[in-house]
């Protein structure tokens, strides 16, 4: 495969993911930003495009937050904006660096995600209440809302209760893809959650909407990361460089629970997936190793199988027997996943552009796949109204 | 709290509500059940547009929706401040129509996908309607 042309990642950073930020936003976001520039080799002058998430994805809103981060950066560019797309988003800002740096616009594109999901202390619950149903009717719209709808979990319940309902997947199936991430998260020093689990553990944890239990779910959380995108041409560094060979994407023009689409297969993954493949001439056998937006049990088996890794219906069979974690031909989020490596969903998708980068240099210290080159991103939005696929791959 | 919670939702409604969406509210309180069909295309929307969001004919009406739908899914809310428990959130599938978000009354044991049920108006206060299902005996 001929690399020359892609834009590639040159450097990454991201902090372990924890329930809190121990630094501000400001102080974690030029953390990961600098870090990822010393990993790229760059300094301040060979940075001219700064992309970013909003400063806490779920909370302020975070205007003018690129122009200030750069300001706080002492960086001229000459590409710059912030993005916003759900759970998305930090994908399409490496998106928008990598369209970037393909087009001539800059040569050496910083991408920055920063999220703290745990919510301010409730001085005034009124107050609280208020602004707090105005969000949830701003996030959920004026219908849905009016049914209490206060996360996503509901929608994905129901999804998961019906992919039950359609393949005889058990409660015990969806605890064990649970079991697995979690096996991968105990060797990963930048999860969120390392304790070993078991199925029993996940099967007797407290019920959120039936059938998801605590366990079978992510968890809100902060983090921060970063990631430099340069054009192929530019000097090399010491570090193996991955090509972004290709991207891809699709919104269905549904919000949550569509109107008539089934809830379990979203076409969204399915077309992302198919364009991306197309665009790096790849298919899902050449994947070593691929990070699913898998916010619960039930969304990570579908998405396996929406990805073009199993045929409908086959991914429990598959993660019971370990093909999803080494046995198979492609190995699924060696981080641990959303479920245990911790979700701060405004720089998901970069965290797990990050374990990608590090498993195809070889740099995932303890939990390594042997002889990973090619690899795979993917990020959602909304109940997987909107997907996007990105395909990485040692130049 | 109920009441702030009330008249939050009422405000949050205006700001974020379309007019047809007023309207849909106001067929609610009127215990009717509607949303728009398109006169060229014949699609029903839900929820109600303004314009047909399968043709983008303008030429749109109301029309009443089905009173009983087939449950497609449900679940039970743990985090709900808008129902007391048992709070049991479902997709119920109107012919003609999809599957729209819903009440369903009852405990989480004793319903199952595939069950028929019926409309209630349900009024969360004198000036707020939903609607919500109850299955059929």
């Amino acid at each position: 495969m001929n690399h020359t042309s892609h834009p590639q990642i040159r450097g990454v950073a991201a902090l372990p993911v924890r329930r809190h930020l121990e630094r501000s936003i400001r102080d974690s976001a030029s953390d990961v930003a600098l870090s990822a520039m010393r990993d790229a080799g760059l300094g301040r002058d060979d940075i001219d495009g700064l992309f970013v998430s909003p400063p806490g994805l779920s909370g302020p809103p975070g205007f003018m937050w690129s122009c200030s981060f750069a300001h706080h950066l002492g960086i001229d560019t000459k590409a710059q904006t912030m993005v916003e797309c759900g759970g998305m988003t930090a994908l399409l800002a490496l998106k928008q660096a990598a369209d970037a740096v393909a087009l001539g616009h800059c040569r050496a594109a910083l991408v920055v995600a920063v999220d703290s999901r745990v919510r301010q202390g409730q001085k005034d619950f009124a107050h609280f209440m208020k602004n707090t149903v105005r969000s949830l009717l701003g996030l959920y719209g004026p219908y849905d809302a009016l049914y209490g709808i206060a996360a996503p979990i509901p929608y994905y319940a129901m999804s998961a209760q019906r992919y039950m309902h359609e393949y005889d997947a058990t409660e015990q199936d969806l605890a064990q893809v649970a079991v697995a991430l979690r096996t991968f998260a105990t060797q990963n020093p930048r999860a969120q959650h390392t304790k070993s689990i078991t199925i029993d553990d996940v099967m007797s944890s407290r019920v959120v909407c039936p059938p998801l239990k605590l366990l079978d779910c992510s968890s809100f959380s902060s983090g921060a990361a970063a990631v430099v995108v340069t054009a192929a041409d530019l000097a090399p560094n010491d570090k193996r460089p991955v090509a972004i060979s290709g991207i891809g994407e699709d919104h269905e023009g549904s919000h949550f629970a569509a109107l008539r689409a089934p809830l379990t297969t979203f076409g969204s993954a399915r077309k992302a997936a198919e364009r991306a493949y197309r665009q790096a001439d790849r298919s899902p056998k050449d994947i070593d190793v691929a990070e699913v937006y898998g916010v619960f049990s039930a969304t990570e088996l579908i998405l396996y199988e929406d990805l073009g890794f199993f045929e409908k219906g086959q991914s429990v069979a598959a993660v019971r027997e370990g093909k999803t974690s080494g046995e198979g031909r492609t190995v699924f989020c060696t981080s641990g996943g959303r479920l245990s490596m911790g979700h701060p969903a405004g720089v998901t998708p970069l965290l797990a552009t990050v374990e990608v980068v590090e498993q195809l240099r070889g740099e995932a210290q303890g939990h390594q796949v042997d002889d990973a080159n090619v690899g795979l991103v993917h990020a959602e939005h909304g109940m997987l109204n909107g997907s996007m696929v990105a395909i990485l791959e040692g130049a | 709290m109920k009441d702030v919670i009330d008249e939050a939702t009422l405000d949050a409604l205006r700001h974020y509500g379309d007019d047809t969406c007023q309207q849909y509210y106001r067929h609610l309180r009127d215990r009717e059940f509607k949303s728009t069909r398109c006169n060229d295309c014949e699609d029903i929307a839900y929820p109600p547009r303004n314009f047909c969001p399968s043709c983008h004919s303008s030429d749109v009406g109301w029309t009443d929706l089905p009173r009983e739908g087939t449950i497609y899914a449900f679940t039970h809310n743990d985090r709900s401040f808008r129902f007391m428990p048992p709070d049991v959130v479902g997709l119920v599938e109107l012919e003609g129509v999809g599957k729209i978000l819903t009440h369903i009354v009852g405990d989480h044991g004793d319903l199952a996908i595939g069950q028929r049920v019926a409309l209630e108006f349900h009024e969360i206060s004198d000036e707020l309607v939903v609607h919500r299902f109850r299955r059929l005996s």
